[in-house]
């Protein structure tokens, strides 16, 4: 009677409504309380009164202990999850770090202009993107791009590959290049001495596509330089790679 | 918890390694018992207790488990993993020396 089917099924279903999961700690278990069966048994009582007694027993206790390892493990690696879930959304976030970017649209990887526009050791930011107070008018402006100190005449490198999207004059930028890299960006090169590139013509990162100057409305010779991204101007230092 | 259990908790590793190195292998209700009658029924150990704890020490490669059928079932055997036993006997010998210590502190006079 111990050993009826009947018996060791009701077991293993009591063990699991005390908490145990597994089918391995379930067999085990089962093999627990028909050990103590089967003691009792030997002790005198009669089999009907063990079973019964050890039914009592295992309806009585908390066997969730038991399980308490394997539901660890599953929260370890719900958390491994969701903390790589979090990193991959701050990587996307992150605008400075990639050097290319899916496109939501197409998936496709864009390239990114990130090149120094400037051949020339003395890298000298001297006015940074965002709010400034212009030094000719002298009126808090919004400072589209970055102005790099360079004397005249200094090659001015484009940044990425492209075409020559516009080669001109005007009397606030003065001698302009802007390179249209890809559907996403382009970059602006304003107050150069000299153009050396013409509409339309394809560029190559570091081609030299002009010198510096300080034609239009500039005090001194420099390189004014703008990112543009989906038709924002953006911080360059954001995409320039150190 | 009650008094004995809370010092059980720290000890029962060290106990259940000590009776399976005395025993060979073991399975888990044969533990339990071998407990109660050794102590004449003052340590009993609930499944809840040990079962994990054997659980532990196997996932830690302390001890080693098998599997055999008896009486129509499967039944789950442990013993000592015999390169660990070095580390096994240490903590048994500093569990005896604690206890040592334990009852000079407690029992002075003894």
């Amino acid at each position: 009677m111990i050993h009826s089917p009947r018996v060791v099924e009701r077991i293993a279903e009591l063990i699991k409504l005390a908490g145990v999961s597994s089918d391995d700690k379930i067999q085990e278990m089962t093999d627990h309380y028909l050990s103590e069966i089967e003691d009792t048994v030997a002790l005198g009582i009669t089999e009907q009164k063990a079973i019964r007694d050890t039914y009592q027993t295992i309806a009585r206790t908390d066997l969730k202990s038991i399980d308490q390892n394997e539901k660890k493990k599953k929260k370890w690696i719900i958390g491994i999850i969701s903390i790589t879930l979090l990193c991959l959304y701050f990587t996307f976030q992150c605008k400075n770090t990639p050097q290319l970017i899916a496109t939501t649209a197409n998936e496709e990887f864009v390239e990114i202009p990130n090149g120094w526009p400037i051949d020339s050791d003395i890298d000298q930011i001297t006015s940074g993107f965002g709010l400034r107070t212009h030094p000719v008018s002298n009126t808090k402006r919004f400072h589209k791009g970055i102005d790099i100190k360079a004397s005249k005449g200094t090659p001015v490198l484009v940044t990425g590959d492209g075409s020559v999207s516009e080669a001109g004059y005007n009397p606030s930028s003065g001698h302009y290049v802007i390179i249209k890299h890809n559907e996403q960006y382009s970059t602006r090169y304003l107050h150069l001495s000299k153009v050396e590139i013409a509409k339309a013509q394809t560029v190559e990162k570091g081609d030299v596509i002009g010198l510096v100057g300080s034609s239009g409305i500039s005090l001194t010779p420099h390189l004014h330089y703008e990112v543009i991204k989906n038709d924002f101007v953006m911080d360059p230092m954001e995409v320039i790679a150190p | 918890m009650d008094a004995k259990n809370k010092f059980l908790s720290g000890t029962l590793n060290t106990i259940v390694l000590a009776l399976l190195s005395e025993n060979g292998r073991m399975y888990g209700y044969e533990i339990c018992q071998k407990t109660k009658d050794k102590t004449d029924a003052a340590i009993l150990l609930t499944e809840g207790a040990i079962y994990p704890t054997l659980h532990r020490l196997e996932k830690d490669g302390l001890i080693n488990s098998s599997k055999e059928k008896v009486n129509g079932r499967i039944r789950k055997y442990y013993s000592i993993n015999d390169s660990s036993i070095v580390e096994i006997n240490l903590q048994i010998d500093l569990l005896t020396q604690f206890t040592g210590h334990l009852r000079s502190l407690l029992k002075p006079s003894l």
